[in-house]
């Protein structure tokens, strides 16, 4: 219990250092949002009345004080860009952006689990090295390129998912595919070498020394024991997922946050750049602390520590 | 054993998906690719050519423009001038809101009032010439001029001259307008969802029931998107995708002046380029051919003054050879004027991959007369305030939207536009402007055509290509028409 409250009260630190450095680094930008709004059709001498109207002739300080007492109410403004309130922009991208998140983390998993147990197991086979080829292929890949790859074959060739957009849930199947790719074949090598260090121990020898059936002392024993590096390091590749991307939902069309993001920043809408900041920061944090108390389940021995 | 099971789960998947992909491409619904969101649905706060391009279908003003440029009446059936150029009477049409309320001529006045409103308005400079408007009976309305004014008639044409109710609020996110449709929807960063109106005051009834603008902000996902047909059309295409589109059977591309300035600014302000014979040099160092071919694959049409060749009445023709290409000429002009070493920054918006391409290859001209250029990348942000606002650059490259007036678009020339971001000036030009505001319309070719010379003469810039506006689309869509302004005309469309 004593460990949840102080984890939370780091959070909330944490959170609004993070909201103060954004909200001060994008005010050092160049670039105004009213002479952005206005560009070069508008008209000159609607600026000033302009920048009132968005609270910008106010110090920064003082803006920042607002936006927090905003924030404390529960109310986190509203956007420069899209005039509506940002908490319903941000809702209606988190879903996207979250499932988007998970559905490539569980399936670098699905391709990387059975694929480096596999190379765990026979090392040294034709499937070992093939394997180990298609790895190192899939981390050179950037994401990117192979989502445009995806989305010739599977949307325009074969005609079996949607290009671009986001219409249902088919909609994330490539962009999914695109970041789960490059990111099962680092998981890939995560899971072969935990396995082949769990599969060294003392205690599987034992186990084989029971009697156990191998089946049993491959899932039971190694696995479990192996499991801990696999979430360790999956859990980083959420987080990192969470925290961007943006290059994915761009080339695939998708309104998450990744998009929000570029065109909040591009625009420079500073409310709504500080809302997203500050939610994606809040998920990595809480994403984390699931990893810390899930490892904790996993390994008795944290407990102790 | 277990990874063949997984790998099959994962093709199951697949299958599962694939299979209940929903069939966009109903018959009476049309989909059509923007890269970006409007800015706002408020004609009074947009300026966005985005916004511009939707909203035509949305919103309409006393008069509209047609596809070759010229004036034709919306809301108004017709209307007088009279001698004195400055009363203008509009007669309304029996029109219908979108909220169902006729549309009366107080419901004008008040949109009218609030357009030349500067506190209100982001465009009301263009409307400082109303001096009132106001009602007579429930049909008619008055615009009274201070002083003559021809390119009003143009300005109503405007997005921000659109006519809505006069109670409506909260229009930047649900307009009410009298269009041929009807903002059903808007999702940021998803789609905008048009449905037509059944009482337009045309009595005609669009073909497509429901239209979709979706945002799709990468061309190559919106070009597969069009191959697969989840997208029917994709207006303005960028050149540089254009190969992705040409071996495609069942698609088609319309290709027509965009009514787009490409400039070369000329910061007529700096030390160096003061000096009219280096701004000449400058301009007779810049080969458009190779521009045209490198940066915009062949799909722009070469210009050489303020105006795009789009609006024929008003293009000057003759002043291809006012100064052209050459480069030993250049070179003599250098050296003449003293500057046979000369540094130069050119800062480029990265936003506009054209205006990137452009800029490489003419800092690459320039180098070659002995100009040596150094190339300054910045975000759009950044430029509108360092190189449109405050002017502090040498040299940039920036397209400017055409409108159907020449006014409106050679007024940023004049020495004391705050928008005359090249810092030009030209006394006798200033007043060449002035001039044509209060002209007939004969005498105003004439006047534009000197205006148009003097920025070519004096290298207000240097003007380098209209690219062609590549409205690609599904063979099957037809009844597409190009406008010399930024619009999406979907009721013209039909399967």
């Amino acid at each position: 219990m004593k460990y949840v409250m102080h984890k939370m009260v780091g959070l909330v630190v944490t959170l609004f250092l993070i909201s103060a450095l954004t909200f001060f680094s994008v005010n050092i930008l160049p670039g105004d949002p009213a002479l952005l709004i206005l560009g070069t059709e508008g008209d000159p001498a609607r600026l000033e009345s302009l920048r009132a109207e968005l609270g910008l002739n106010q110090p920064v300080v003082v803006r920042f004080v607002n936006w927090l007492g905003g924030l404390l109410q529960g109310n986190l403004g509203k956007s420069i860009r899209y005039s509506v309130d940002i908490a319903g922009l941000i809702g209606d991208a988190l879903p996207v952006s979250l499932s988007l998140a998970v559905l490539a983390v569980g399936l670098a998993l699905l391709i990387s689990i059975p694929l480096g147990i596999s190379c765990a197991v026979k090392q040294g086979s034709v499937l070992e090295t093939l394997s180990l080829i298609l790895t190192q292929l899939g981390m050179a890949l950037p994401a990117f390129w192979l989502g445009l790859l995806l989305i010739d074959l599977f949307a325009v060739k074969l005609n079996w998912l949607p290009p671009a957009g986001y219409t249902s849930t088919a909609s994330l199947v490539l962009p999914a595919f695109a970041l789960a790719i490059p990111r099962a074949a680092v998981l890939t090598r995560v899971v072969r070498s935990s396995m082949i260090d769990a599969l060294s121990q003392d205690y599987i020898r034992t186990a084989h020394g029971k009697g156990l059936a191998r089946r049993a002392v491959l899932y039971k024993h190694a696995l479990k024991n192996a499991a801990i590096n696999i979430f360790a390091a999956a859990g980083v590749h959420l987080t990192q997922l969470l925290g961007g991307t943006l290059v994915i939902e761009q080339v695939f069309g998708l309104p998450g946050l990744g998009q929000l993001l570029i065109n909040a920043a591009l625009q420079r809408d500073l409310p709504l750049v500080q809302g997203l900041v500050l939610v994606s920061a809040a998920l990595i944090l809480i994403v984390n602390f699931g990893l810390d108390l899930l490892l904790l389940a996993l390994d008795p021995r944290l407990r102790f520590d | 054993m277990r990874l063949e099971k997984t790998l099959l789960t994962v093709l199951l998947f697949l299958v599962i998906f694939g299979g209940s992909v929903p069939a966009l491409a109903d018959n009476d619904i049309l989909n059509i690719a923007v890269p970006t969101d409007p800015d706002s649905f408020d004609p009074t706060r947009s300026v966005a050519a985005a916004t511009a391009e939707i909203a035509f279908n949305i919103y309409e003003g006393l008069v509209k423009s047609t596809p070759d440029g010229q004036i034709t009446g919306a809301l108004a059936s017709h209307w007088e001038i009279d001698s004195t150029q400055t009363v203008y009477t509009f007669y309304l049409r029996e029109a219908y809101f979108h909220n169902g309320k006729r549309v009366t001529a107080d419901d004008v006045v008040n949109a009218l009032n609030r357009a030349r409103d500067p506190q209100i308005s982001q465009r009301a400079s263009s409307y400082q010439a109303i001096a009132q408007v106001y009602a007579e009976g429930d049909d008619r309305v008055v615009i009274e001029l201070s002083e003559p004014y021809a390119p009003l008639i143009y300005e109503l044409t405007e997005l921000a001259a659109a006519i809505y109710p006069r109670d409506a609020a909260g229009l930047d996110q649900r307009p009410i307008g009298t269009g041929p449709y009807q903002l059903q929807e808007w999702r940021p960063n998803q789609y905008i969802k048009l449905t037509r109106f059944e009482q337009h005051w045309s009595g005609k009834t669009p073909y497509f029931r429901e239209v979709y603008f979706r945002i799709i902000p990468d061309y190559n996902s919106a070009v597969a998107s069009l191959r697969t047909g989840s997208i029917d059309l994709i207006p303005r295409l960028e050149a540089a995708f254009l190969h992705l589109v040409e071996p495609v059977p069942h698609l088609k591309v319309h290709a027509d002046p965009m009514n787009v300035v490409q400039l070369l600014a000329v910061n007529n302000s700096h030390p160096a380029l003061r000096d009219l014979r280096v701004r000449q040099a400058i301009a007779m160092a810049v080969n458009r051919d190779e521009i045209v071919i490198g940066a915009a694959w062949g799909q722009a049409e070469k210009i050489y003054t303020g105006l795009s060749p789009a609006m024929p009445e008003f293009y000057n023709f003759e002043l291809a050879e006012v100064l052209p290409y050459n480069p030993e000429k250049a070179k003599e002009l250098l050296k003449e004027a003293g500057y046979s070493d000369l540094h130069l920054t050119m800062t480029l918006p990265s936003a506009y991959p054209l205006h990137v391409q452009t800029g490489e290859i003419i800092a690459d001209q320039l180098r070659r007369v002995g100009i040596d250029v150094t190339i300054e990348i910045v975000e759009w942000g950044t430029w509108l305030e360092q190189v449109y606002t405050q002017r502090r650059y040498d040299l940039s490259i920036v397209g400017l939207t055409g409108k159907l007036d020449p006014h409106t678009i050679l007024n940023r020339y004049v020495s004391t536009n705050s928008r005359n971001f090249t810092n030009f000036n030209s006394p006798e030009f200033d007043q060449l402007i002035i001039a044509g505001v209060s002209s007939t319309a004969e005498e105003r070719k004439a006047i534009y055509d000197q205006a148009q010379a003097i920025l070519t003469e004096q290298v207000a810039g240097v003007f380098i290509m209209d690219p062609l506006q590549l409205n690609v689309m599904n063979a099957a869509i037809k009844g597409w028409q190009s406008y010399p302004v930024y619009v999406v005309d979907v009721a013209a469309l039909y399967k």
